[in-house]
């Protein structure tokens, strides 16, 4: 780990030489990953997402299916600080962000001064769990230090450290008691991923990791610093011209009255995605591109993260739910509606 | 694309991703150069493709535009504009890809679907200069396009292609076909259709006018009437109904009648002329013919006056002329002052020509004295190969002699104006006047008397309107159900040298040279639209239009004519019956009639 692949890539012309050795460190991070969390190589694949692309995540998934031990997992092989916060109906925001709190002397009496008592949010890799819990305006404490790294205490603000991601969780089936994150908040989480219930090979593969041997415990396979790296080649994913504008032909498709929407779209999405969602879309492509080793993303990146980018973005009218329409299977239809080669005639036509 | 020197590269805290590096000006030119090779590789073949699916379609249209004139049987469809249509349809459509071709970000695109390079092309051209990855990028693109085949380009034979050779086939056999003859119409019950094929040109006659002589509008007319004359004898050819064609040669002569009366609107002038020529014995017969418009005999009087012996006759028929032609001018600037000026520019240089002509005839009838034994000249008196030659050799030459002296002696009364109408010397006439004369006298003479039978312009174009105007009477007759006139030979001929034409030229005065005897009659002059229509071929079912059928030929390699064509009805058979059929006779009787009022 050591002599990490990324730290040497002093100049653009070794690029070419060092993608290798990045792919590696990202393949050793993914395969370390999978070993803890047996049987969910796509989860996996997209909190690697996320993690490159520097964004948040909402694990959206039954009770027992791995969801905090990942999280803890990732934070501990990226060798990040890990923060865990239970949400609860009575959680307060301050208890997230945390306060000033009045010094007392050694005399046990006020000293007028005060001073910052951190919050659980001071973290490099935070785990929301079970986020919905929380009443809403514990769940908007959240917005500022999402979108902008950064908390405000006391009317003083905070820079979060460096690499900050949260990890949020929420249970679908348990909604009794529970908030739904609005549209602002959900918007904010770079990806929404799945964490499906394991197939019966895998459910026994699991159970035999878990209950023959000790597991070791995980060694951190990078630093901080090597996550930044890692973060910033990510930025440097070039993204050819068409396949934004085919990352913004989907995006733009959600829209109920948009000429390319499908008719699950038209009838039963309440609005389109927002252009943070085109973003969204355009950072986790950059990420899974820098994944499978390429210097640029490809109209199939864009084709693979979109469900994970907006299924939280779409919103279904109450129509939709009734009929049990999912964004997914909206989405599913969209990218069988909208394909590249369409985009080949649009793209010409507009470039003139 | 150029790249500069990054400077933001040197701010790169410890923390950034890989470096930008500038890559060297020869690689990146290389690069854009590769790339818009390739891209202008594709365009080409896509723009050849597309003149391939463009010549393909347009064979399409071609060989439905072929097919569809062959099955309706337009003879006069332009045919060869369907194959000009392939090659129009191709440029058009290399033209149209080339200009509407997709532009280069397009073509890296499709190369990266072609190549499946995941977009690498795309993003190597579109990476921005600070970019890090820009460099390897390229070098990436350009291995990959190294690697890529010809397969990986847009392809130039696509299938749809393969139709061209069979399309192109097609069109070129059906436009080589003959066209089936156009299906008659079924004609109206009782009504006749014609069909004659084979007619020689009808407006012949008039295209013997000299069109340099005319003023424009003049010009227009006899194109336009030229025009219209062609055209009903492509109409004829294919088939026309009766009444229709009885119409039109009714239009046809009552336009040359007009033609043939040019002083309907110069009366008050023609009276002045006349009256003015009148007045003086020698141009009486002159001023008749000028009188009833037939110009022919005016020129020929005219002609024969300035070529009088007498000089003192000449002049004065000079002077009459001229003032015949000035109070025409005076009473109005129209045709008859025209003609007469035309006539005044005429009789000078005819009575010069006749001057000389009878220089050379006397000449001429010194050499064709009967030679004494001792003056025939040796090439003559000398036998060609031993004593046996000699008698056939005296023969010619004395035939020659004969003949020439025959000429001599007609040519003596035509200037004498005993003979009615001037006729050229004939080809055995020339060539006896060869062997006889020499060569200088004959070539002048030749000459002489080619400028002196000049008609006047008017004089010609009037009798090119009257042959036509015969010719189209001739076809009337025959139309109604005469057999053909001027089938035998002497017959036409005879009547061809008949003097010269008119309404009334049967009133005109015979010449005692013309009472029947062929002795020294000019031979018979080529008039093929005469000739012509005197051996038309008829089709056998010319006069079948009592029964009501049509009928068409079928030649060899022309499809048969299907059995729907004759239920249609042709729009000019109304109009056939719009103008019944008037006797030419009865025309001409009417004509007279009313001149005369």
């Amino acid at each position: 780990m050591g002599s990490s692949a990324v730290s040497d890539v002093e100049a653009g012309s070794d690029v070419e030489a060092a993608l290798p050795q990045v792919t590696d460190e990202i393949e050793r991070l993914r395969k370390a990953l999978g070993l803890e969390l047996l049987g969910q190589e796509a989860v996996v694949e997209q909190v690697i997402w996320a993690l490159l692309a520097g964004g948040h995540a909402l694990l959206e998934g039954a009770p027992g299916l791995g969801k905090t031990l990942l999280v803890q997992s990732l934070a501990r092989l990226v060798g990040l600080d890990f923060s865990r916060i239970q949400f609860t109906p009575d959680l307060m925001p301050s208890d997230i962000t945390g306060s000033e709190v009045l010094l007392l002397d050694d005399r046990g009496s006020s000293s007028g001064k005060f001073a910052l008592h951190k919050g659980p949010i001071f973290a490099h890799v935070v785990l929301a769990d079970e986020i919905n819990r929380a009443s809403p305006k514990t769940q908007s404490a959240l917005l500022e230090v999402m979108q902008d790294a950064a908390v405000t205490i006391g009317g003083q603000r905070y820079p979060m450290p460096g690499p900050f991601i949260v990890l949020g969780t929420q249970n679908p089936i348990e909604m009794e008691g529970t908030y739904p994150l609005p549209e602002a908040q959900l918007d904010r989480f770079l990806l929404k991923i799945l964490v499906m219930a394991p197939e019966l090979e895998q459910f026994e593969a699991i159970l035999m990791a878990t209950s023959t041997l000790a597991r070791p415990a995980l060694e951190p396979l990078m630093d901080k610093q090597q996550l930044a790296r890692l973060q910033a080649w990510c930025q440097q994913i070039v993204v050819p011209r068409a396949v934004v504008r085919y990352a913004a032909l989907l995006c733009t498709a959600t829209r109920p009255d948009s000429e390319l929407a499908t008719p699950s779209v038209k009838k039963h999405s309440r609005l389109g995605v927002s252009v943070r969602a085109g973003m969204a879309v355009i950072s986790a492509a950059k990420a899974r591109a820098l994944a499978a080793g390429r210097l640029q993303a490809a109209f199939d990146d864009v084709r693979a993260v979109l469900p994970a980018a907006l299924r939280h973005r779409l919103l279904v009218n109450f129509e939709g739910q009734a009929l049990g329409v999912t964004p997914d299977l909206m989405l599913e239809e969209l990218l069988d509606r909208v394909s590249p080669r369409l985009l080949e005639s649009s793209f010409a036509e507009r470039g003139r | 694309m150029t790249r500069g020197p990054n400077a933001a590269s040197h701010e790169q805290s410890e923390l950034d991703g890989p470096r930008a590096v500038a890559p060297p000006a020869s690689d990146s030119s290389s690069f854009e150069r590769r790339i818009t090779q390739e891209c202008t590789k594709a365009r080409v073949r896509q723009t050849l493709s597309a003149a391939l699916s463009g010549a393909a379609f347009s064979a399409l249209i071609a060989t439905l535009f072929e097919a569809g004139s062959w099955l309706a049987a337009a003879a006069s469809a332009p045919r060869a504009l369907a194959l000009a249509l392939i090659a129009l349809g191709s440029a058009t459509s290399a033209l149209v890809a080339w200009m509407r071709g997709p532009r280069l970000s397009e073509h890296l695109l499709k190369f990266d679907r072609r190549l499946g390079t995941l977009e690498v092309l795309s993003a190597a051209w579109e990476a921005p200069t600070e970019s890090a990855f820009s460099g390897a990028l390229r070098a990436r693109a350009l291995r990959l396009l190294d690697q890529a085949q010809a397969a990986h380009l847009p392809r130039v034979w696509r299938k749809r292609h393969w139709s061209i050779p069979l399309l192109v086939a097609s069109a070129v056999t059906l436009a080589l076909i003959p066209v089936a003859s156009v299906p008659l119409p079924m004609p109206l019950a009782g009504a006749k259709t014609v069909r004659w094929q084979h007619l020689e040109d009808l407006a012949a006659p008039l295209g013997r006018i000299n069109l340099a002589s005319l003023g424009e509008p003049e010009r227009q007319h006899l194109r336009d009437l030229v025009a219209r004359i062609t055209a009903l004898q492509s109409e004829l050819s294919l088939g026309l109904p009766e009444a229709s064609l009885q119409s039109e040669l009714n239009r046809l002569q009552d336009t040359l009648s007009a033609e043939l009366k040019p002083f309907t609107d110069d009366a008050e002038s023609l009276h002045a002329a006349v009256a003015a020529l009148s007045y003086e014995p020698l141009t009486e017969r002159a001023a008749r013919a000028l009188e009833r418009g037939d110009l022919k005999a005016f020129d020929d009087e005219m002609r024969r006056l300035s070529s009088a012996e007498e000089r003192s006759a000449r002049a004065k028929a000079r002077q009459v002329l001229s003032e015949a032609q000035a109070k025409a001018r005076q009473s109005r600037a129209g045709s008859v002052s025209r003609i007469l000026g035309e006539e005044e520019t005429l009789f000078e240089t005819r009575a010069q020509l006749a001057e000389r002509i009878r220089e050379l005839i006397t000449q001429l009838g010194s050499e064709a004295a009967p030679p004494a034994p001792s003056a025939a000249r040796p090439s003559e008196a000398r036998p060609m190969s031993g004593s046996r030659n000699a008698e056939p050799a005296n023969t010619v030459v004395d035939e020659d002699r004969r003949k020439l002296r025959g000429l001599a002696a007609r040519l003596n009364r035509a200037l004498l104006g005993d003979e009615q109408d001037y006729a050229p010397p004939s080809n055995a006439e020339l060539e006896a006047l060869s062997r006889t004369s020499s060569p200088e006298v004959s070539q002048e003479l030749t000459q002489a008397l080619q400028r002196y039978g000049e008609p006047s312009p008017s004089a010609e174009r009037h009798q090119a309107m009257w042959d036509t105007s015969r010719a189209i009477s001739r076809l009337q007759r025959a139309l109604g159900g005469n057999s053909l006139p001027l089938r035998d030979a002497d017959t036409s001929a005879r009547t061809r040298s008949q003097p010269s034409p008119g309404p009334s030229s049967a009133a005109a005065p015979r010449s005692p040279g013309n009472n029947g005897s062929h002795a020294g009659s000019t031979p018979a002059s080529e008039a093929k639209g005469l000739q012509a229509l005197a051996q038309a071929n008829l089709n056998a079912g010319i006069f079948r239009g009592s029964s009501g059928e049509s009928f068409t030929e079928s030649p060899l390699g022309t499809r048969p004519l299907p059995g729907r064509f004759s239920a249609a009805a042709a729009a000019n058979e109304i109009q056939g019956v719009e103008r019944p059929a008037i006797p030419r006779e009865y025309q001409e009787q009417l004509s007279r009639y009313f001149a005369a009022e």
